[in-house]
């Protein structure tokens, strides 16, 4: 709850306080959707931190002013804490065998998974002349005009 | 300690935690609901980062617009400030403001919903749906996306020409039948074909990404491909003219030898005639005529017979090169492929495309879920009088409400924006 004494010229200044955080998350909102057209993208690593601290920003923002755990006493941390501790342990359980899947694949599995696709104009023409003879003429003939 | 200090203990009842119990019972089920999206979203994170590298689609690819996500982030946060100010006013006793905060969060959070609802439309109206067999996503161009495109184009057909039979085509109609017999011959069984008889591995599954590319191009704007499929199309009409060619000069051929065989007919009718009247033996010339003109007509029905033949395969390659540059001249036409120049709703393929598409409907579908309760509680509260004794309700809700887009802000630059 919001602190006990709260008069008229407290809920004014709350008033004021909402519409700041609001400018503040519209700010933090226009800054991720920037980063997201900007040339950082190139580096996508630093992107997404970027983006993921920046909406950690956005949520402190909720959660201590609109939810106003700001006001709130020791209890706040009681029921969010291990509640966060948890879901990350859950998260954290499963990067070992989902989120480095990719890295035990054999052979066998990787004729199965899936991989970036690109046409490869230039590898087909290369292909299809070195094989030689092609019984349908186009790829083949794509090698020679080339 | 004396026994009179112990007589006086007095019990009284204090709270484990100094908050109304409604408000502790709704930050107990938030931490819950902390545990369920952070399990969620970290799920997403991890099955999103696990992939091989650069093997999950872009928001473009699976027609998610980045604007449409930020402007919906917008909207749940304005949604949020004014059910702050609805409690603010509520506590102020000035029911009448705080109602029309109320209103404006249950109008915010059904704008929410309806900008949800029409890009789940945009998904469903390009196949992408959670699961089979509604979904039409398949996440490599192997063999068996061929097929499955090959017999989604023969279910087609098939329920044209049931319908055929039934009633006149329409030319609507019409026009898709034409366009899905191109498609199975000039798209899924050309590259069958070619798959089939090249041997190199390599060249089979850059067959198959070109497959994949003219039905629908991950990458609209890869030159590289638009110039190989250009200069395929100009070999493809070169072969078909070159057909074309040698189909009018064997039809030429054809003719010539229909009317040799019907002189050659003639006169060797008019000697049979004449040996089987009987009348007059036929003289040694004549009898020589009649074998060779027998032998001259067995060698040109026999070449005939030939020039039908190679007429007949003509037809079908020339049939085949025309769908094959129909296909073509239709996916360079347009910028996102065939799918989208004719409309006929084949297959798609998308790296990872199912498993981005089971995660982003459970997500979103959750979280939507959580927008429509609590517009089902905003509805609820909203005809009672937001007076200072019933704070508590726009307290509680509000802290849910707030909750519903902390997960959205956390949702949106995972989804539309990485």
């Amino acid at each position: 709850m919001v602190s006990e004494a709260s008069g008229q010229q407290d809920h004014k200044t709350n008033t004021k306080l909402f519409l700041k955080v609001f400018a503040a998350l519209c700010f933090l909102t226009a800054i991720s959707f920037v980063i997201a057209n900007s040339p950082l993208m190139k580096s996508q690593g630093l992107a997404w931190a970027v983006m993921m601290l920046v909406s950690c920003a956005k949520a402190f923002l909720v959660i201590s002013f609109f939810m106003h755990l700001k006001w709130e006493r020791t209890w706040k941390y009681v029921l969010t804490i291990p509640a966060s501790l948890m879901s990350l342990l859950l998260v954290v359980a499963l990067i070992p065998d989902v989120g480095r899947r990719a890295e035990n694949y054999s052979d066998q599995r990787w004729l199965h998974a899936t991989e970036p696709s690109e046409v490869k104009a230039d590898l087909s023409r290369e292909d299809a002349s070195a094989t030689g003879d092609e019984p349908v003429p186009v790829d083949s003939s794509e090698s020679d005009s080339h | 300690m004396t026994d009179t200090q112990h007589q006086h203990v007095e019990l009284s009842y204090e709270p484990a935690l100094p908050i109304p119990r409604g408000k502790l019972c709704l930050w107990l089920f938030l931490s819950t609901e902390i545990m369920f999206f952070a399990g969620l979203i970290g799920s997403y994170i991890v099955l999103r980062f696990g992939v091989p590298e650069g093997a999950w689609p872009t928001p473009k690819q699976v027609y998610l617009v980045e604007w449409i996500g930020a402007f919906n982030t917008f909207v749940l946060i304005c949604s949020s400030v004014t059910v702050v100010l609805a409690l603010e006013a509520a506590k102020q006793n000035q029911a009448g403001l705080a109602k029309r905060w109320f209103v404006l969060t249950f109008l915010l959070g059904s704008v929410f919903l309806g900008i949800k609802a029409y890009e789940y439309t945009q998904k469903f109206e390009h196949g992408i749906y959670p699961m089979r067999p509604r979904s039409k996503i398949y996440d490599k161009a192997n063999p068996y996306y061929v097929s499955a495109v090959g017999s989604y184009v023969a279910g087609e057909i098939a329920k044209l020409q049931v319908e055929t039979g039934r009633t006149e085509l329409t030319g609507m109609d019409q026009e898709r039948l034409e366009h899905l017999r191109a498609v199975q011959t000039g798209l899924v069984n050309w590259t069958a074909e070619e798959v089939a008889l090249e041997e190199n591995p390599y060249a089979q599954s850059s067959q198959l990404e070109t497959f994949a590319y003219v039905i629908s191009p991950l990458d609209p704007d890869n030159s590289q491909a638009h110039e190989f499929l250009v200069s395929q199309k100009s070999e493809v009409e070169k072969q078909k003219d070159g057909f074309i060619l040698e189909q009018k000069a064997k039809d030429q051929r054809s003719q010539e030898i229909n009317e040799e065989l019907v002189e050659l007919n003639e006169a060797y009718a008019a000697l049979e005639a004449k040996a089987e009247a009987g009348e007059a033996a036929l003289t040694a010339a004549e009898s020589e005529a009649f074998a060779k003109l027998a032998t001259q007509r067995t060698e040109l029905y026999e070449e005939l017979t030939a020039v039908d033949a190679s007429r007949a395969k003509l037809t079908q390659e020339i049939e085949t090169y025309t769908a094959r540059a129909d296909v073509l001249e239709a996916t360079l036409s347009s910028h996102h492929g065939l799918n989208e120049a004719w409309h006929l709703g084949l297959p798609i393929m998308i790296p990872s495309g199912n498993t981005w598409a089971n995660t982003y409907f459970l997500l979103t579908g959750f979280h939507a879920v959580h927008v429509f309760i609590g517009l089902l509680a905003f509805a609820l509260v909203m005809p009672m009088k937001l007076i200072a004794t019933h704070a508590h309700l726009v307290e509680n809700l509000g802290l849910y409400w707030h909750f519903v887009d902390l997960v959205w802000i956390f949702l949106f630059p995972l989804l539309y924006l990485f």
